[in-house]
């Protein structure tokens, strides 16, 4: 599971707010956060710039990195 | 992460029903659903033209009007298809924000007076040509002055672009 909702809640953003930043269709980012689509680099890229974090924080899991 | 639109992608756009810009997911999904109808309309030529080859030996008027008839049936099943594999997509839907709304009722009205213009003048034209065609009329003369007149074409054009107005409205979501 990726983070990108906790970030995103934690920015106080609506999907649709976050879309609008990006530049992409609300959809998109909602099968994002439910795992339904996987991003380019350059959109995770976007997401992490726009959400104040980066790569590791958004997409890393932490079982993984044992 | 917009992405420049080539005629081709506007082309695919239109027979989608897609609105608004493309980003990414929605360009995948677009490409996977005309490669699917790709794929299928080529099964189809190979399968009927080998079928109307060696039938239109044995029957050859017969052959030609069968085939022309498969073949708008056959359209008729790979636009249903195209049309409601891009709905289960979530394509169709256009979303705006309601600062938005008001500039983007105004485009799909402009974009409704550019189909009714179409309408008029694509079927003048081809109405024109049958008439050369078939009457041997002036085609110059038809355009101008069109036999059945202005007024079923005006009419049918009015229908069009209401119902196109509807529709693209109706796909036009607001957002907070």
């Amino acid at each position: 599971m990726n983070r990108v909702r906790e970030y995103r809640e934690k920015q106080g953003l609506s999907q649709f707010a976050l879309s609008q930043k990006i530049g992409v269709a609300r959809q998109t980012i909602n099968l994002i956060e439910n795992n339904k689509y996987n991003p380019s680099l350059n959109l995770c890229i976007s997401l992490a710039k726009v959400l104040g974090t980066n790569l590791n924080g958004l997409f890393w899991e932490e079982d993984d990195e044992n | 992460m917009k992405i420049k639109e080539s005629l081709l992608t506007k082309y695919m756009k239109m027979i989608l029903g897609i609105p608004g810009q493309l980003d990414e997911y929605r360009k995948q999904e677009m490409q996977r659903i005309c490669n699917n109808a790709f794929v299928i309309t080529w099964l189809y030529i190979v399968t009927a033209t080998m079928f109307f080859m060696l039938y239109g030996y044995l029957h050859p008027f017969n052959g030609i009007m069968m085939f022309s008839m498969s073949n708008v049936i056959f359209l008729f099943f790979v636009s249903v298809y195209m049309k409601l594999a891009a709905r289960k997509s979530h394509l169709t839907k256009e979303e705006v924000s309601i600062e938005d709304y008001n500039k983007a009722k105004k485009k799909i009205l402009l974009l409704s007076i550019k189909d009714f213009i179409l309408f008029v003048v694509i079927f003048n034209l081809l109405d024109a040509i049958l008439n050369f065609v078939f009457d041997n009329d002036n085609i110059l003369n038809q355009i101008i002055h069109p036999k059945k007149g202005f007024t079923i074409l005006i009419f049918f054009g009015t229908f069009v672009a209401i119902g196109n107005y509807i529709s693209r409205l109706h796909r036009m979501k607001k957002m907070k």
